[in-house]
């Protein structure tokens, strides 16, 4: 009786395709809203100061920007340790203006220990 | 201390009890670092292959949670509490979410509460699936392992799509309802990953026959009068004849609208807990999709904006919430007084009493093989014993 | 609205009947009454035969402005399906209180040997009083609010020769 049973169970999954996905030959995709690394638009930024405030962990600290920059970017901006980030998220929430934001990288190991603290930077050539 | 014995002698049984030494009792560290028995220690006196007592030796994982909320706003604290037991991380954030929201009065939306019923729910059944997968391993059984495991994985891609991380939903259930609202198109989802979980299911009551009723029927017997007094909850105390559950006994958010039963058995094996755990599951599945059916539209949050941590104020008062988690009974006591943190969290897991007067019970007694059956029919999980 | 607080306003009449306390019903199913210490144990016997025969969680808080520790007793029961909570005050220099564990038994008895590791609460007629949770602790009990963990770590664990640790600690 049991016996019936594993062959039938045999044929189902012999021709079935495996649960496995052969990571990094294949790849399953990432949603939309994932909570990976940040990402800070700092031309929309008015130094509030309410990511500081909020993060659980501390790891959000409001800095100027070097002395070349000073002139157009006066106040203070948020850098970011990661080392210290949970990713929860509720920094992205509570921002006012809605420049920083959570992109979905994911892919953030390194072994520069240098490029773990995201200092705030203008974009574009400098 | 041997004496020379040359082939002309008979071995007499005065020569043997000299050879072999007479006590055969010694102690077995059961320990955090082994690999059958999770983070957490038991200290066993075994005389031969039976366990003559058994004593806990938790603190493995302790990182004092009850004094790391006291220093921060509840939003804050929202975060934090999923870290509390990560199997089950989104029934934590809703007991901590119950406290606060209960403490400052304010009316959860609707939709806020059947969404927070539904992830509650499937967070049940992802963790009866972690359940099953590390007993079958305990039992030697490895494709339920593997199997469990990979149905599981359907489950966590939901909980990507909605919260945001697989396995840390970090606050999703916060204070005053949710965090974000379901993405378009997760209905569908959710209804495909319920039916992939049927089929597991499925899979489990075929292997019931062969693997589970051997190694774990009359073993681990726990009696209705001891399961009451040694403070068990949950699935352990309902596989005792006990008929209660906190979702109909204490209901919290929506379940008094639903329809779903209660399963209970009255032998008290280790057979019996896991019969109750899958049947558990079906109750799940059902109120899943009877929520799916029911969810109405609205807003998802009281405050719709955070408020800054310097403006937030806890009225004063005192409350204690219980919830069904997928282990057992799950409370909080929050004491506050007018401030921005709260006053006092006390945190009362079921694993506390599961692991350290009910293990010691069942242990006495037993023989070594039986360790895993009784050990993990419990539904351990050490991180909310220590908090 | 009366008639949801039936059950839970009979409880508190059983118990004011006989031991001359005020209770009151926070809403449906939660009844909170505050006790003495001398008669504690007698209350405990006497909703023990009402029915209470689970006890949920018993919990220290801390108040050192008012020199007291207030500890509260959380009891479930099955069949009237309502929680009671107990609620009594001890002096802070001095807190020792009768053990509740020849009521409730072992349930009682590691809720209460957690509350002496982590707030130094003296539990009379229990003699399992061993740290739970920390091994090899020898400062003051840690969840007491003037326990100055910050201090106390950088006594413990500042290593001055380390560079990276200043951060930290300065």
């Amino acid at each position: 009786m049991s016996m019936m049973k594993t062959i039938e169970v045999l044929f189902e999954t012999l021709f079935s395709k495996p649960m496995t996905v052969k990571f990094p030959y294949e790849s399953i995709e990432i949603p939309e809203g994932y909570r990976g690394e940040h990402e800070l638009d700092i031309d929309k930024c008015v130094s509030c100061g309410l990511c500081a405030e909020i993060c659980p962990n501390r790891a959000v600290e409001m800095v100027e920007l070097p002395e070349k920059h000073k002139e157009k970017y006066p106040k203070t901006y948020p850098r970011l340790d990661l080392r210290k980030c949970c990713f929860c998220g509720l920094c992205q929430d509570i921002c006012p203006r809605k420049c920083l934001k959570l992109t979905k990288n994911v892919f953030l190991a390194t072994p520069d220990p240098s490029a773990v603290i995201k200092n705030p930077m203008p974009k574009g050539p400098q | 201390m041997t004496k020379q014995m040359n082939e002309k002698e008979l071995i007499t049984i005065e020569h043997i009890e000299q050879i072999i030494p007479e006590d055969t009792d010694y102690n077995f560290y059961f320990g955090p670092a082994h690999s059958g028995s999770g983070n957490f220690g038991v200290k066993l006196r075994i005389d031969g292959e039976k366990v003559t007592s058994a004593r806990a030796d938790p603190g493995y994982l302790h990182r004092g949670f009850e004094k790391l909320m006291e220093y921060r706003v509840p939003m804050q604290n929202a975060v934090l509490s999923d870290r509390v037991c990560v199997l089950e991380a989104l029934n934590w954030n809703l007991v901590h979410a119950e406290a606060v929201d209960e403490l400052t009065g304010i009316e959860v939306p609707q939709r806020a509460r059947y969404i927070r019923v539904l992830m509650a729910e499937l967070s049940r059944l992802q963790s009866h699936l972690i359940w099953y997968g590390v007993m079958s391993l305990a039992l030697g059984f490895d494709t339920g392992f593997k199997m469990a495991f990979g149905y599981r994985d359907y489950i966590l891609d939901i909980f990507e799509l909605i919260t945001g991380g697989r396995v840390y939903p970090a606050g999703y259930i916060c204070p005053g309802g949710v965090r974000r609202d379901l993405p378009d198109g997760s209905e569908d989802k959710i209804k495909r990953v319920l039916d992939q979980t049927e089929e597991m299911m499925q899979k489990m009551k075929d292997f019931d026959n062969i693997v589970f009723s051997k190694r774990t029927r009359g073993v681990g017997i726990l009696r209705t009068e001891d399961a009451i007094r040694l403070g068990a909850t949950g699935p352990v105390l309902r596989a005792c004849g006990v008929k209660t559950d906190v979702r109909k006994d204490d209901p919290y958010e929506i379940y008094n609208e639903l329809e779903f039963d209660i399963p209970v058995r009255e032998e008290g094996d280790a057979y019996a807990r896991c019969l109750i755990r899958g049947r558990e599951m079906e109750e799940s599945i059902k109120i899943i999709k009877q929520v799916l059916n029911r969810i109405p539209q609205g807003n998802i949050r009281e405050p719709a904006k955070i408020t800054p941590p310097s403006r937030v104020k806890i009225p004063e008062g005192e409350v204690y919430v219980r919830n069904e988690l997928a282990r057992g009974e799950g409370c909080v006591y929050m004491r506050s007084v007018g401030g921005r943190e709260p006053y006092r969290v006390k945190i009362r897991g079921p694993d506390f009493l599961h692991m350290i007067p009910v293990l010691e019970h069942l242990l006495k007694g037993a023989e070594i093989a039986d360790i895993p059956a009784i050990y993990w029919s419990l539904n351990i999980c050490p991180a909310d014993m220590d908090r | 609205m009366a008639e949801i607080l039936h059950k839970e306003g009979k409880v508190i009449e059983d118990i004011s009947a006989k031991f001359k306390i005020a209770g009151k019903a926070q809403r449906e199913r939660r009844v909170w009454v505050t006790i003495d210490k001398d008669n504690l144990i007698a209350l405990c016997n006497f909703v023990k035969e009402l029915g209470f025969e689970h006890l949920s969680a018993i919990s220290v808080t801390d108040w050192p402005e008012e020199g007291t520790f207030e500890l509260t007793y959380h009891l479930w029961s099955y069949s009237k399906k309502i929680l009671l909570t107990i609620k009594t005050k001890l002096d802070r220099t001095d807190p020792i209180v009768d053990s509740v564990i020849s009521i409730w038994r072992e349930n009682a008895q590691i809720h209460e040997r957690e509350l002496h590791e982590l707030f130094g609460v003296e539990f009379e007629g229990n003699e399992d009083l061993t740290p739970l949770f920390l091994e090899d602790w020898d400062g003051p009990p840690p969840f007491r609010k003037d326990f100055d963990w910050k201090e106390y770590v950088r006594q413990q664990c500042y290593d001055q020769a380390n560079e990276r640790e200043r951060a930290y600690y300065d």
